[in-house]
């Protein structure tokens, strides 16, 4: 299998191609880099807590609500800290993966978060390559136990995103609209920048003729993201052609709407 | 702000579609007209039952329906800083560069241009309503617009009456405030293809039935016109809680086959009331401007009005009979426009209302008061607070406060995004 990697402060993107086990895939890998800062702070943050807690049990004099109101919010700033998408494993990881029809996926090979999506065949692919299947793997983070749910590609009518908003924040989050079923499959519901390339092959393969004008214009590497050739810079991974302004925007951030807190991801049953 | 002086502009205000009303034509009329400027238009409101979450309207229109349930009058509950993050985050994602907020009754609003203020935005306030200074309510409510004036940049008012008002109540300064009156939609309010009749002569009252709008001198005006005129009869559309007491009124005299009663009429069917009168009756006990006489005037009816607030402001002596707000005087008021009838041609009266008023010149002027909003410095956050300080001996220390804690409370906002994105 041939692999290429590009990576940044935040993710690293790594493309796969080659045969597996006797059919050609084409994988790619975005995967969210652990932060040791915020790990870092949180720790320092209990220490400080458990050390104020200890101080003013040994005092003399101090009442005993003083220690265990430093133990409450010592605890709650720590899990606040601490909360990540998942909580087992240290890493997210989202894989295209192109299959041939009739094929198994690899499921011993991705790891037990997120979902995954695959893309139908498209003009880009070679000719041995005769059909897709989507397949959206919803996670469980507390208990790291894996569901896979299988979706024919022919059973998407369309993918959607949706704008939510909330008493206290807004955010995007994908859907697709599935033939003769009511209601909408949740595929991410906190979009971020690995999220955009699915709907990114999406709008490739066809499914999603159009993305909104309001999506297009705040996150302007939706339109125009590609798969850079080797060596090119993390930065320009998703906007090679965009020109400064969209280098700017991704050069230390993410566009402020796309958060890298909890992906709740829908519960679904296992159907081969 | 955009490029080529285009603005991105975010309309805060409790009363939006689907409520109708003159605030909420306002906001939708005007966000409409500056999107054809080539303005982007954001709304912000709270959610209507199911209705939450964000919705398109017409052009792109933007509306976020907050997921806050209205407290009393279709207002929020005022938490203070509860609508900081929302907030912040709107104008962040839509890369505001003004908000407009509109209405002193909603809370929603001043929430909202506090926040835009200690974020460092440019803030343009709309009053759309006269208040008073003696009662209990109109001190507290007087004493939150003060808050809210205190520190914006510009303001606007629909009349020169309002703008008084306005200035007296707040203390803004009189050199802040604009005045660009309302405007109406012509060409959705345009008279019957044929002149009616004038063996009968029909009166069309379209109003809430609330003592605000004067309901309770309906009361008193309908049976004497009704003795006084023979062929005079009545249409009343609109419901509220006065409804009860002119349905009393018209059993009480027999008149039910003069005063016909239509409950509540939808927006879209205002046009097909009015063009079945002749004479459009307002009797509102205050008003800072009336977009409905504006509306009856543009069908080609002859308005009988009370004399209040800013509606003398509003039509040519020829298409109005103004009155104090007196049952005798109102009395003697359409008997004076019953006499003026056969002069009144609606077309004309039509074509005249299309050049007087304009969402489009609305929106031009709105457009100069951004643009001066736009040149004001920027202050620090003392410089700020002073000016708070000046709006009394204890609601100057109060608001302060309240400024200073929203002010720490947006600074953990950052810092609180800043470590998520680690």
């Amino acid at each position: 299998m041939a692999e290429k990697s590009i990576a940044n402060s935040r993710y690293i993107y790594i493309h796969e191609t080659g045969k597996w086990p006797s059919q050609t895939v084409d994988l790619h890998h975005v995967v969210a880099r652990k932060s040791c800062l915020r790990n870092g702070v949180a720790c320092l943050s209990g220490l400080v807590l458990l050390l104020s807690t200890y101080y003013s049990l040994v005092g003399k004099g101090e009442s005993l609500y003083v220690p265990l109101l430093y133990v409450v919010i010592g605890t709650l700033f720590i899990m606040l800290s601490r909360w990540t998408l998942v909580e087992k494993g240290e890493k997210v990881e989202y894989a295209f993966d192109f299959v041939v029809r009739g094929c198994s996926l690899r499921e011993n090979w991705l790891n037990d978060v997120g979902s995954y999506l695959v893309q139908s065949c498209c003009t880009s692919l070679s000719s041995h390559l005769s059909s897709v299947i989507i397949i959206f793997s919803p996670a469980f983070p507390s208990s790291g136990r894996s569901v896979r749910r299988f979706v024919p590609i022919d059973k998407i009518l369309k993918p959607l995103l949706n704008e939510c908003v909330t008493p206290v924040t807004c955010y995007w989050s994908l859907a697709l609209i599935l033939r003769e079923e009511d209601e909408l499959m949740l595929v991410f519901k906190t979009l971020r920048v690995d999220c955009w390339l699915v709907l990114l092959k999406l709008v490739e393969v066809g499914m999603a003729t159009t993305v909104p004008k309001e999506v297009s214009s705040d996150i302007p590497l939706l339109v125009s993201a590609k798969v850079l050739p080797e060596g090119s810079r993390a930065r320009d991974w998703c906007c090679r052609d965009s020109g400064e302004k969209y280098h700017q925007t991704l050069g230390s951030e993410l566009p402020p709407f796309l958060y890298s807190s909890s992906v709740h991801l829908q519960k679904a049953k296992y159907r081969a | 702000m955009g490029s080529q002086g285009k603005h991105r502009i975010l309309m805060v205000s409790d009363f939006f579609y689907p409520n109708f009303g003159g605030v909420e034509s306002h906001i939708y009329y005007l966000s409409q007209c500056l999107l054809e400027l080539g303005h982007k238009v954001v709304v912000m409101t709270h959610a209507y039952g199911n209705r939450s979450g964000v919705r398109y309207m017409t052009n792109g229109l933007k509306v976020y329906y907050v997921p806050w349930k209205p407290f009393v009058m279709q207002s929020v509950l005022p938490t203070f800083s509860g609508t900081l993050p929302i907030m912040r985050t709107i104008l962040i994602r839509e890369k505001i560069s003004l908000v407009h907020g509109h209405q002193a009754f909603s809370t929603l609003c001043h929430e909202a241009l506090m926040h835009a203020r200690t974020m460092g935005y440019k803030v343009v306030f709309t009053d759309h309503s006269l208040y008073g200074f003696s009662d209990v309510g109109s001190i507290h409510m007087n004493k939150v617009l003060q808050f809210t004036l205190a520190d914006a940049t510009q303001a606007i008012c629909v009349s020169h009456t309002s703008k008084e008002n306005t200035v007296l109540r707040s203390g803004i300064p009189a050199e802040k405030v604009y005045v660009i009156p309302n405007a109406v939609d012509t060409a959705m309010f345009k008279p019957a293809p044929e002149r009616l009749p004038r063996d009968q002569i029909v009166i069309v009252v379209i109003s809430r039935l609330v003592y605000r709008k004067g309901a309770d001198l309906l009361v008193e005006v309908i049976p004497e016109v009704c003795r006084l005129h023979p062929n005079v009869r009545f249409i009343i559309g609109g419901d509220g809680p006065k409804r009860v007491r002119l349905e009393e009124m018209r059993e009480k005299h027999s008149l039910q086959d003069r005063v016909e009663m239509l409950g509540a009429v939808p927006h879209a069917q205002v046009r097909s009331v009015l063009i079945s009168g002749h004479i459009f009756l307002n009797s509102s006990l205050t008003e800072a401007f009336c977009i409905a006489i504006l509306e009856a005037a543009s069908c080609g009816l002859l308005t009988v009005s009370t004399r209040v607030g800013g509606v003398p402001e509003v039509l040519p002596d020829d298409m109005i009979v103004l009155a104090k707000p007196d049952p005798s005087d109102m009395v003697q008021a359409v008997g004076k426009a019953i006499t003026m009838l056969p002069d009144i041609d609606p077309q004309v009266m039509h074509m005249r209302m299309k050049k007087l008023y304009s969402w489009h010149d609305v929106a031009k002027r709105t457009q100069i008061v951004y643009e001066r909003a736009l040149k004001c410095t920027d202050q620090s956050l003392v410089e700020r607070l002073s000016r708070y300080l000046a709006c009394g001996a204890w609601a100057g220390k109060l608001f302060c406060l309240v400024m200073i804690i929203n002010y720490l409370f947006w600074c953990l906002l950052r810092l609180w995004q800043v470590l998520a994105n680690l």
